[in-house]
């Protein structure tokens, strides 16, 4: 799998992409504000939108910056026994509105409770940034189909394998290698999204390059999405 | 009642156009994909068509080729309301004119009420 900080080059090719991805999120905040100060209609939810749109800008940027740092070593990944469950956990109940609001049911599948060695926010922020771009990468209303997402933990060998998955996600290794050749180059990097560019999945496999981890295509009952392999600690297992 | 259906990807902008224009008056149908598109045309012969041009599988200038194919919506107008930007829209003046684009414009500086507006001069132009 490609370094994403050698694959663009320089940050700036993921800057740009981030730059171009929070056009939409700014464009929604803009009009639901016009709309507010136009009509009376439905106000409550309105403000909801704003305040949604704005915390997935938030945290777009506040996982870049810290992608940034850490490639840099401008700041140290400092390591603690985790579990990446926990995590997975965590990730899934603070989308739980998010995922409400568009239509997504949200399962958990821990199978796996081993340590690890890794850091609790940095992966977390990773996991967030995978699971926002599925949820908002296709949420479209239009759908008959209810849509799910799984948050994945599993055994594999050595390692603990810990991905998020969705059943209208149709990535794919070929596709994926695809997006990440074409990165600094195509505006819809990712053919399954319309209204976004997928820059999440780029900026959460940025920080798992930072901890020597890869994002790679993976499947799982079926769904498609993406995962990472975390190495089992022999030490901590002894505890 | 005028209806006008809206070719747009993204559920909170397509709620926020839901809203604003279903207040002024406009009858608007919804979708996000390009095949949906065509069979929601096909069903209500819409006034006016509102296209986002990213859109997922068949992009929104597949559908304007397949839109301009059938010989009964040749003089439905099209806006093209789109986040793609204006240096990366083709300025050809001939494929303007073989697909009938009516106005291109720019998503991020398009407020509703300058979409509103555009709409209710087109539409009056073509009462004429």
């Amino acid at each position: 799998m490609k370094d994403i900080h050698n694959t663009v080059g320089a940050d700036q090719y993921l800057l740009k992409s981030i730059a171009e991805e929070l056009r939409l999120p700014l464009v929604q905040i803009s009009r639901l504000a016009e709309l507010s100060q136009a009509s009376k209609y439905d106000f409550a939810s309105n403000i909801r939108s704003i305040e949604s749109s704005a915390d997935l800008a938030i945290q777009l940027l506040e996982s870049f910056i810290l992608g940034v740092e850490f490639s840099d070593r401008q700041r140290e990944i400092e390591l603690s026994p985790i579990t990446i469950g926990a995590v997975m956990n965590d990730v899934a109940h603070q989308l739980h509105r998010l995922a409400s609001q568009n239509d997504y049911d949200i399962e958990l599948s821990i199978k796996s409770a081993h340590p690890i060695m890794g850091n609790y926010e940095a992966i977390k922020m990773a996991y967030l940034n995978i699971a926002h771009t599925i949820i908002t990468g296709d949420n479209s209303s239009d759908g008959k189909k209810r849509k799910s997402i799984v948050f994945a933990v599993y055994n594999r060998g050595p390692k603990n394998m810990a991905g998020v998955y969705g059943n209208n996600l149709q990535i794919s290794k070929s596709s994926w290698e695809k997006s990440l050749a074409i990165f600094d180059r195509s505006r819809q990097k990712m053919p399954d999204f319309s209204s976004i560019n997928g820059s999440g999945f780029f900026v959460a496999t940025s920080i798992l390059e930072s901890m020597s981890l890869s994002l790679n295509p993976s499947k799982y009952r079926g769904h498609k999405g993406l995962a990472a392999a975390f190495p089992l600690s022999q030490q901590l297992q002894l505890i | 009642m005028t209806e006008i259906l809206f070719i747009e990807p993204d559920r909170v902008l397509a709620k926020t156009y839901h809203d604003y224009f279903t207040e002024k008056g406009f009858k608007l149908r919804f979708t996000g994909k390009a095949q949906e598109a065509i069979a929601l045309a096909d069903k209500i012969t819409p006034d006016l068509v509102i296209l986002e041009l990213q859109l997922k599988i068949h992009n929104g200038i597949d559908f304007l080729y397949e839109f301009r194919s059938y010989p009964d919506w040749q003089d439905i107008p099209v806006i093209i309301l789109t986040m793609v930007p204006p240096n990366e829209f083709p300025q050809d003046k001939e494929f303007w004119k073989s697909l009938k684009i009516h106005k291109y414009m720019y998503k991020p500086k398009i407020k509703l009420n300058s979409l509103f507006i555009e709409i209710n001069e087109l539409l009056a132009q073509k009462t004429l």
